[in-house]
């Protein structure tokens, strides 16, 4: 008999649970990043582009953010306001809240184009606006999953059951971290909401623990833990770890086990980053027309200064950083609640842009993946039905292509879209939509809204599959 | 160090070689053939039909060995000849298998194994794992004084094959913290380590390991090794992710544990506990294990999307917590590497899409014993008024009479649903609607409907009991209750819908109506005032929004069906036809509806009549189903039900009843549990294609995969049946994925590396032997765990050293062979439980609902947490509980817990990860419990721990790692303190805060504070050792 090979291999292992259990989505993306990375390569050879991605920030946009008033216009829309959508198009139709009185609604705001793309925009996002050109708007995605805490966790994990690894796991997890001293993938909040679905938006599912999203907070205490405990002062605290360590170490040197020394390790890097976070915290320490452009303010905790915060940590070596800005679930009060949303996250956003573009840590081919459920769902056909089919002069109107092709196979399946130029702009439209209080009356609106995550995610440059479209493994 | 370990490598790697060759004999299929043909040709030549290529699988010998197009794929004798062979060695890349673009590649060594096979006769076996286990023999080892177990046999038969030599017996006290941590998870108090040490043998170490069984703290610690399995938490996930009562079901696991309860009925009541005959409560809370799927009740959902997964879920569960196989694959399509077709896994879904989906009402030990005593107290009372009344048969004939043979004058209306499908509404064949989905609360919920009768002077609202509501209804609360704060209602004429009315009602009468009660909290606005108060049944008609009709009779009869009836002072209909809307004002509840506050309806059903005044029956439904029935049909229970109801009608039996109703007030207030009820409509079970919901085919019945045991044959089939072959001995996979967790749990990796799964892409088995022995060995045993765990802990191998040498490193990295105990961090849970425990802080009680220890505010509100949530953090004993009784939110895990690996309930987990984190020393070092035990454990050093520093640090030592400390460990230690007491003496002030922030006592403190602070800092030190947190 041969000896039977059962040493145990955690990649090995990781890999066959994903090929078993894993969905689609962006988990899905990073993952054949890593197999890539560890030349374990499955669906494509040779990127068509060097990767060269390093770092991730992504802004989610949470709570469904409409995508009519922001950056797919419908002109043709106002001439249908307040009028009733045609009965076959609701027909059969799913949606939360959306009954058959529930009207149309045309744009209540100002679309003009910018830069040299033309894209046009919202005049709700001026700051958006000023810096399109670095930006691809992706248009026709697509989702299955209409309300918001499975919606969410679809888009950040690839399933809309719980329990997968989130899209910032899986990089960390492919990619390891850059820094010593912080944790590889961070998670923060604003808005004024918490995430729907909490934490397994930022979750590391069956991966091992390390992998998932550190959530840190503006203020005094940026990681949970890391202030000593009142009565515990610096040099007690410095004793009381070179005290553990010794003993620690004393221990590894009689019973020889590896284990210990990764404590050891665990304990100095703890540490370390009780002296090193509060400074990468610390927004005060940033000149003051850079807190101007993105109107942060120390002290203060909102989504601006997050934006910052995000900057400050990806040059810091942390690879992926997550933004959640839970504020976007319009359902009544569509006009004032964007227009105060707007405020509160174009001109950080675009900011952030700038300052990453002016620190040349924007490439020139970053890449955008998105994914998208082939399903047209109704909903759809009725931006098309009521809007125009303006054509897209946009650097990402093949995108939108590629995605109605995709929409046209038989059956489901992820298409994942790239753009050649891009820290970008993506809209996922889903449905959505409407009001709860008011929408038995005749004039109640349908705001057709970008469903989970009008997410603005800049990156600079994660590593992605070259071809547009690949099928998932299983 | 590197070059050494690499070198280590290398000797590993050339002597696997070496031994491959030096022992090629026969290739066993099912080592080394299967797992080849699995990972690289099943994918496309495996059972899954619709990703078949040119009809060819290699899982089944007929197909494989079958000339088609004059190739044959495999023929067997002959390499050379065989289609397979040249495919996998063919330069061209448009030949070659696995086609290039897979990226799988074969190495030479699997080519090599593969000709060898074929040239063999290509024999083909079933995957292991699908045969039924079977008791090998016991292997022959040289060194048979070692074997104290039979699972000795096997690990020192391999180790020896490998010429590695087992450790030395680990030193008592290591062992004695073994057993411990091990078997209850809680390490040995000072006076368990002496006994321990005066009875020292193997007689005394084996009489040691029952007692330790029989501890009710070893049904705690391995109740979360099934928890994790069975994806426990108390909140519903998702969005609004509200609290939930699960914790009954907690309790029955440790119970279940602690007794024994054999693993096939530990199944069997899980599963379908409810069907079984006379079920118990506990049978009935133990299929709380298949409700603890996740709820969405976001506004606008579609209830059945979420049920279908929840669904999905139980599957999920059921695949990998009993069968150990990853049957969820087949959800969406046929598995890709097991035989199991889509198909069969709607069959198996079928048998478990019975249920509904609400919960019971659940007691306690005590209350259920209180419980008991009360019914038994108002059965005496009863027959003492027959005893003294003995004309009470004809009186109740005489008042049967009276009220028999009205025809009804009641017709259903149907109820159009006219909101914004925030809260749904499903329709149930009898018309009524039953409410599903998002609950808000403060709103009005209006119908409509078309009526043709020429008159209507009244309407019925009858409130109906469901499965699907909390604790049965007829209410959507959490105690299944509601409030109806005005009934309106609307009349339009079909013809002229300009003519319209609100109709004024003269009269509301109800069956039931609870007296006036004041809502409290929840039941309140943002600023805490009550929402307004419950009563009789003309609040719902009195214009007033802050007072409505409730039916609340009280604990042990509160969830009961009961109507309302309101006569219209005019006739409600017009002529031509009425369009009459009904508007149920629900405004009592709670300001958060994202939480569990609302007081809506849960079921009704709406009748209108054309008689003039109507009131309602006071006779409850149950009871008119009884008088349908001639007397000599009736059973004792319903005589005894009829009789409950009609004594109250005789004034005379009034000191008899206000005695029976004094004993009702007295009934224990229960607590509800998730559980599974079979409801009384059959649903119809398809396939989804591609698990869609919104995608079903064809009809399937319940039925079990082919490649595994068979179901006995019956005409029509049940959860039970299911629950039975799962648990059957005939099952190849049950008992081995139990025992195989249980060696886990013991030795870090199981002898299957994949407890998930057992199918054709496990983990090769380490000691596939033992596995199989101790399988049988568990059925033979009568399904005792026990038994188990007994062989196990008695056996050499468990009691060895785990030192590592440097030749386990070299050799066995991964520690498979067990050449040495495993040292493993104990689970999270754990670390929380040893911190309290050598501090005295623990509190030992087992059971009862979960518990708030301290954690950090801001995670409770928005923008951390979607909405706000409730955490009152307990200021008693109970925030010094056990790890396993903390309230989990599933999207707000307990920090502490989730620093250290705990999953938090999302799916369910077999096999939990073991990270090394600074997160994890952040927590240990800062966070308010370790800071709250290293203080409680100075304290208590400080008092009882002697006089001398040394007394006291070798007192404070063994709490925590049961040992002395050695010099060397003493000398830093003491140096440490030396220094700290030093500094804090220039610094009372530091010593003082340190004293004050972390106790809960508001009592100033020791007049000196500066030896505590000293001792909390040196005992901080001792928790956050390595050896603290290891099981070595």
């Amino acid at each position: 008999m041969k000896t039977p090979d059962f040493q145990f291999d955690p990649l090995n292992i990781s890999r066959r649970w994903f090929m078993q259990q894993c969905g689609v989505g962006m988990g899905a993306i990073a993952l054949n990043d890593l197999l890539t990375q560890e030349g374990h390569a499955i669906h494509h050879s040779q990127p068509q582009f060097a990767p060269k991605a390093k770092r991730v920030i992504f802004l989610f946009m949470a709570g469904a953010p409409s995508h009519l008033e922001l950056l797919d216009y419908k002109p043709q829309l106002a001439r249908f306001d307040g009028s009733l959508p045609p009965a076959d198009l609701l027909k059969g139709y799913r949606a939360a809240f959306i009954n058959p009185s529930s009207a149309l609604l045309g744009p209540k705001f100002k679309f003009s184009r910018h830069g040299q793309s033309g894209i046009e925009i919202s005049e709700l996002l001026p700051g958006l606006a000023s810096v399109i050109d670095d930006v691809c708007v992706i248009k026709g995605m697509h989702t299955d999953a209409f309300n918001h805490a499975p919606g969410q966790i679809l888009m950040n994990t690839g399933s809309q059951m719980f329990g997968r690894p989130s899209i910032g796991a899986w990089v960390t997890y492919g990619l390891g971290s850059e820094s010593r001293n912080l944790p590889g993938f961070v998670v923060f909040s604003s808005g004024s909401k918490g995430t729907s679905g909490g934490n397994s938006n930022w979750g590391c599912g069956f991966l091992p623990t390390l992998y998932q999203g550190v959530q840190l907070r503006g203020g005094q205490e940026p990681v949970m833990f890391l202030n000593n405990p009142p009565g515990i002062h610096k040099q007690l605290q410095q004793d009381t770890l070179t005290t553990i360590n010794q003993l620690n170490q004393h221990r590894l040197d009689l019973v020889g086990d590896p284990e210990i020394a990764t404590r050891i390790n665990s304990y100095e890097m703890a540490f370390r980053m009780q002296s090193h976070a509060p400074e990468v915290m610390d927004i005060s320490r940033e000149p003051q027309h850079i807190l101007d452009a993105y109107g942060a303010k120390p002290g203060a905790s909102s989504f601006a200064n997050n934006c910052l915060l995000a900057r400050r940590l990806v040059e810091r070596g942390v690879r992926f950083v997550q933004l959640f800005h839970e504020a976007w679930d319009q359902h009544g009060g569509l006009v004032s609640g964007l227009t105060e949303n707007c405020r509160n996250t174009d001109q950080a956003a675009a900011a952030l842009i700038s300052d990453l573009k002016q620190r040349g840590m924007l490439e020139d081919d970053p890449g955008w993946s998105g994914a998208a459920n082939s399903e047209e769902p109704p909903w759809c056909r009725a931006a098309t039905t009521a809007g125009t089919t303006t054509p897209m002069p946009s650097p990402c109107g093949w995108l939108a292509a590629a995605s109605k092709a995709a929409s046209l196979m038989e059956n489901p399946m992820i298409s994942v879209s790239m753009s050649p130029k891009t820290p970008c702009m993506s809209t996922t439209s889903m449905p959505l939509s409407s009001t709860s209080s008011d929408s038995i009356t005749p004039n109640s609106l349908i705001d057709f809204k970008v469903g989970i995550s009008a997410s603005p995610m800049c990156t600079e440059t994660l590593p992605i599959p070259s071809s547009p479209e690949y099928r998932t493994p299983v | 160090m590197k070059g050494v370990w690499k070198s280590g490598m290398f000797l590993t790697v050339l002597w696997m070689i070496s031994t491959a060759v030096v022992e090629a004999d026969q290739v066993d299929f099912a080592r080394e053939i299967r797992p080849i043909l699995s990972e690289f040709c099943f994918q496309c030549h495996g059972p899954d039909e619709q990703k078949r290529e040119a009809e060819l699988r290699l899982d089944v010998p007929d197909v494989a060995t079958a000339a088609r197009d004059g190739h044959t794929a495999i023929v067997p004798g002959n390499p050379e000849a065989s289609e397979l062979v040249a495919r996998i060695t063919s330069p061209d890349p448009d030949s070659l298998m696995p086609p290039p673009e897979t990226e799988k590649q074969l190495t030479p060594e699997q080519i090599q194994t593969l000709k060898e096979w074929i040239a063999q006769g290509a024999k083909w076996d079933r995957h292991w794992a699908f045969k039924p286990p079977v008791r090998p023999a016991l292997p022959e080892v040289s060194q048979e004084d070692w074997v104290q177990s039979p699972v000795d046999t096997f690990i020192l038969h391999a180790l020896e094959t490998q010429h590695l030599s087992p450790s030395p017996r680990a030193d008592n006290r290591t062992l004695l913290r073994r057993l411990h941590l091990d078997i209850t998870g809680l390490p040995p108090t000072l006076e368990e380590i002496d006994a321990f040490e005066a009875h020292n043998s193997q007689d005394a170490y084996s009489g040691y390991v029952d007692h330790l069984l029989q501890s009710p703290h070893f049904g705690e610690r391995w109740a979360r090794h099934w928890m994790d399995a069975a994806r426990y938490a108390d909140s519903d996930g998702f969005e609004k992710d509200k609290p939930r009562d699960v914790w009954h079901f907690r309790d029955w696991v440790i119970q279940a544990l602690n007794q024994d309860l054999p693993y096939n009925q530990f199944i069997i009541e899980q599963i379908a506990g409810d069907l079984l005959p006379n079920a118990t409560q506990s049978q009935k809370v133990a299929t709380g294990f298949l409700r603890n799927s996740m709820i969405n009740e976001e506004g606008g959902i579609d209830p059945e999307q979420f049920r279908m997964d929840a669904m999905f879920d139980r599957m999920d569960a059921i695949g990998k917590s009993i069968l150990g196989l990853t049957i969820q694959c087949a959800q969406c399509h046929t598995h890709k590497y097991d035989p199991l077709t889509q198909l069969e896994y709607y069959r198996m879904f079928a048998f478990i899409n019975d249920s509904a989906e609400g919960s019971m009402v659940a007691y306690s030990p005590s209350q259920l014993q209180k419980r008991a005593g009360i019914l038994q107290a108002v059965k005496d009372i009863e027959s003492e008024i027959q005893h003294m009344f003995p004309d009470w048969q004809s009186r109740l004939t005489r008042w049967e009479n009276s009220i028999q043979s009205n025809p009804s004058i009641w017709t259903v209306t149907k109820l159009h649903h006219r909101g914004d499908n925030d809260q749904r509404y499903e329709e149930l064949p009898d018309g009524s609607l039953l409410a599903g989905g998002y609950a808000p609360t403060y709103f009005t919920a209006t119908f409509t409907n078309v009526v043709d009768m020429p008159t209507i002077r009244g309407v019925r609202l009858e409130v109906l009991t469901d499965p699907n509501l909390p604790a049965h209804g007829p209410g959507r609360s959490v105690q299944g209750l509601f409030s109806l704060s005005e009934f309106k209602v609307l009349s339009k004429s079909l013809v002229d819908p300009e003519k319209e009315k609100w109709i004024s009602f003269s009269q509301a009468t109800a069956d039931f109506s609870n007296p006036d009660t004041q809502l409290e909290k929840p039941y309140t606005n943002y600023e805490g005032q009550s929402s307004g108060m419950t009563g009789s049944v003309a609040y719902a008609i009195d214009g007033k929004n802050e007072t409505g009709w409730g039916i609340d009779a009280g604990p042990g009869r509160r969830n009961q069906s009961r109507k309302a009836v309101f006569a219209a002072s005019e006739n409600m209909a017009w002529e031509g036809g009425t369009i009459l809307e009904f508007h149920l004002v629900q405004a009592q509840g709670g300001w958060n509806s994202d939480d569990n506050q609302n007081m809506n309806l849960g079921r009704f059903r709406i009748s209108l009549t054309d008689q003039e005044s109507p009131t309602a029956d006071p006779v409850p439904d149950n009871i008119h189903r009884i008088l349908t029935l001639p007397p000599e049909q009736r059973s004792t229970l319903q005589n005894q039900t009829l009789f409950s109801f009609f004594r109250n009608l005789e004034p005379e039996w009034k000191p008899f009843n206000d005695r029976i109703e004094k004993l009702w007030q007295s009934h224990p207030e229960g607590s509800t549990q998730l559980v599974l009820t079979s409801q009384e409509k059959i649903r119809e079970t398809r396939r989804l294609e591609r698990g869609n919901f919104l995608n079903p085919q064809e009809v399937v019945t319940p039925g079990v995969p082919e490649f595994l045991h068979p179901l006995p044959p019956k005409d029509q089939y049940s959860r039970l049946d299911f629950a039975r072959w799962l648990a059957s001995e005939d099952s190849p996979t049950t008992a081995r994925s139990m025992v195989n967790r249980i060696w886990q749990a013991y030795f870090g990796i199981g002898l299957v590396a994949t407890p998930e799964d057992l199918g054709s892409q496990a983990a090769v088995p380490s000691h596939p032997e033992l596995l199989d022995w101790l399988a049988v060995e568990l059925m033979e045993n009568g399904w005792q765990l026990k038994s188990i765990h007994r062989l196990i802990l008695n056996s050499s191998t468990y009691q060895q050293s785990s030192i590592v040498q440097p030749h386990h490193l070299e050799l066995d990295p991964q520690n498979r062979y067990l050449a040495r105990s495993p040292r493993v961090r104990v689970e999270g849970e754990i670390i929380r439980d040893i911190s309290l425990a050598a501090s005295g802080l623990l509190d030992r009680s087992i059971g009862g609902p979960s518990v708030y220890p301290p954690a950090p505010e801001f995670l409770f509100k928005p923008p951390a947490s979607y909405g706000p949530k409730t955490w009152n953090t307990q200021l008693d004993s109970n925030r010094y509980r056990r790890g396993i009784y903390t309230f989990r939110f599933r999207s707000v895990p307990y920090p502490m817990l989730e620093a250290f690996d705990v999953p938090n309930g999302d799916f369910s987990c077999v096999r939990r990860s073991r990270s090394n984190t600074p997160q994890q020393a952040l927590t240990a070092l800062n966070e308010p419990v370790f800071m709250e035990s290293a203080l409680a454990l100075a304290s208590m050093t400080l008092n009882l721990g002697g006089r001398s520093d040394t007394d006291r640090l070798d007192f404070a030592f063994r709490r925590c790692l049961t040992r002395n400390p050695d010099p060397l460990e003493s000398q830093t230690l003491l140096r440490f303190l030396n220094t700290q007491r030093e500094r804090f003496l220039q610094n009372r002030d530091q010593a003082a805060e340190l004293i004050q922030a972390h106790s809960l006592t508001n009592e100033s403190g020791p007049i000196d504070p500066v030896p505590l602070a000293s001792w909390t800092a040196l005992c901080r030190i001792l928790l956050n050792l390595d050896e603290t947190i290891m099981r070595q």
